[in-house]
């Protein structure tokens, strides 16, 4: 549906974004995460034909956006950093002109409030732009993209301002709008990407750092494992032995939060998954194990790891 | 196009920009057409008209200063930018907005001139220059004052450098006099727009001021076009 290559943008002798390329299927909700200033506007502002990339294409439907800009903007709809509204109009009068703008077909009455209904913006439609709170400003924004019902939704963080519970609302709209769009949402919101999206794309300093669903990304750059063991026993024979195990290259005893028992950080290769022979081992040595709690890295752990490994580009 | 033009016509209509402009369009045409006619029992329809073109380098830029750095500052270009119409039609909407404008501001003049018309002696041939004339200068002063808003994202600084531009054009007939050079004398008569109004306005047909003030819109037109486009590589 989308395919970017190698697009480079430049402002001076500053890359705003260096060389990236992804696709995305049709149907997919992917997230762009990086920090301020990494390259996920740039990138998405070229997708949408409002900037023009100073090499490499994006295609869009298989249109290239500079061959034929009207026919690839279409096909997307784009709620920009800031919405583009105008102040001096009613909900009313923004989307009616928003409507001629696309040129859409629809029955227009009937379309226009189907979308109002769904971002829930009904009850401001009479209301001056001017006059509506940061929410409903993003909402009305959010509206703006979706007339004309266009395949694909670029949108540049599009939860910034809301509200905990808007945030969840709009949240939930973008999983319900995934199912008949292809969506690209640019966030450095962690949570947001991992309840939302089916894939993630790393930006960091206009370079794609890292590209794949939330699972991978944390496999790939998790290093070494790391489990909790809370057991029952001896604390300096069971740290010997436990050391003295295939692939474990640390041990520590971190507390005993239960009479009896104590709580070992160990480290291992990540290659070997050690806790079969360490029940056996333990079994064997009649020591007790009371929990076992595998230490994942969680999607922030990943991020600055990616985003600390700077230039180190990975697919 | 239409989209553009009705929200631009719409903002006109409903912003104090618009009636600052038919108001101090209409109270200096009006004080014009008072003393040069009413006043003076005569019906002379060639002062008004002259005297029109010169309080248009105050007013035209009003109309066009709004047009580009409002939409930058508030980045709504972005709308317009990535929806699926051409940049031209985005800056064809624009204009024919402002025309608009200045077409609503010369209704008055249409009973102020048939109550001439139909009262004194008033050539229909002058008449009709004069409109023909008034309507081409005022295309061109629009296209050339939306090309100094389309560069800045002030809209003072829009309305100074097209007052100032206009000035130029308007006035470059006195400098002619004044200056005295001969590359000065060939530059004028390039530029000039008040000689070839003058032309139409005395009733002849004149091609070449016709096609002057028609090339003078296109070429500033496309201008804008450009400095656009150019914007989204820089």
């Amino acid at each position: 549906m989308i395919e970017v290559k190698n697009i480079v943008k430049q402002y001076g002798d500053k890359y705003a974004v260096n060389d990236i390329s992804f696709k995305v299927d049709t149907g997919e909700i992917v997230g762009f995460l990086g920090p301020n200033g990494a390259g996920k506007s740039t990138t998405m502002n070229i997708l949408t034909g409002y900037l023009s990339a100073n090499s490499g294409t994006a295609i869009i439907d298989g249109i290239d956006i500079l061959e034929d800009p009207t026919a690839a903007k279409r096909l997307i709809g784009f709620l920009p950093e800031q919405p583009p509204l105008y102040m001096d109009m009613t909900v009313k009068e923004y989307l009616n002109f928003v409507y001629d703008l696309k040129g859409c077909k629809f029955p227009r009455k009937e379309h226009l409030r189907e979308i109002c209904e769904l971002i829930k913006i009904t009850d401001v439609y009479d209301r001056m732009i001017k006059n509506l709170s940061k929410g409903y400003r993003q909402r009305v924004g959010f509206a703006q993209a979706l007339v004309g019902n266009p395949p694909i939704l670029i949108l540049d963080e599009p939860t910034v301002g809301l509200d905990p519970r808007q945030i969840i609302e709009i949240r939930n709209l973008i999983s319900r709008l995934g199912k008949k769009h292809t969506v690209i949402l640019s966030t450095h919101i962690l949570q947001e990407v991992q309840a939302v999206c089916d894939r993630i794309i790393v930006i960091n300093k206009g370079q794609l750092v890292a590209d794949g669903n939330a699972e991978t990304l944390t496999y790939k750059t998790a290093g070494n494992r790391k489990l909790v063991a809370r057991i029952a026993g001896g604390k300096t024979e069971i740290k010997k032995a436990v050391r003295a195990m295939d692939g474990v290259l640390y041990v520590e005893e971190i507390g005993s939060k239960e009479q009896g028992s104590h709580d070992f950080l160990i480290e291992c290769q990540p290659s070997v998954d050690i806790r079969k022979p360490l029940f056996r081992l333990l079994a064997e040595r009649g020591w007790f194990l009371m929990g076992l709690k595998s230490m994942d890295m969680s999607l922030e752990d990943v991020f600055v790891n990616l985003i600390a490994n700077e230039g180190g580009a990975e697919g | 196009m239409s989209a553009v033009w009705k929200r631009e016509l719409r903002s006109y209509l409903k912003s104090p920009v618009g009636y600052v402009y038919l108001f101090l369009y209409l109270i200096i045409a009006g004080a014009c057409y008072s003393l040069f006619n009413l006043a003076s029992n005569s019906s002379e329809v060639s002062l008004y008209f002259y005297f029109s073109c010169y309080i248009m380098i105050l007013t035209v830029p009003i109309l066009t200063m709004k047009l580009f750095p409002e939409e930058r500052k508030n980045k709504t270009d972005q709308i317009l930018i990535t929806a699926p119409i051409s940049i031209t039609k985005m800056v064809l909407g624009k204009f024919f907005a402002a025309y608009t404008m200045f077409l609503i501001s010369l209704v008055p003049s249409i009973f102020a001139m048939g109550f001439l018309y139909f009262n004194g002696h008033v050539e229909t041939g002058i008449l009709v220059g004069n409109y023909v004339g008034i309507l081409l200068v005022g295309a061109a002063y629009i296209a050339i004052a939306m090309l100094m808003a389309c560069v800045t994202e002030s809209q003072i600084i829009a309305f100074m450098m097209g007052f100032f531009t206009l000035l130029i054009f308007a006035i470059c007939d006195i400098l002619k006099s004044v200056i005295n050079i001969s590359i000065a004398d060939r530059i004028v008569d390039v530029i000039s727009v008040s000689s070839r109004f003058e032309k139409l306005a005395s009733g002849l047909f004149d091609f070449s001021s016709i096609f002057y003030f028609i090339s003078l819109t296109v070429v500033f037109l496309f201008l804008i076009i450009r400095i656009i486009d150019k914007r989204r590589w820089s």
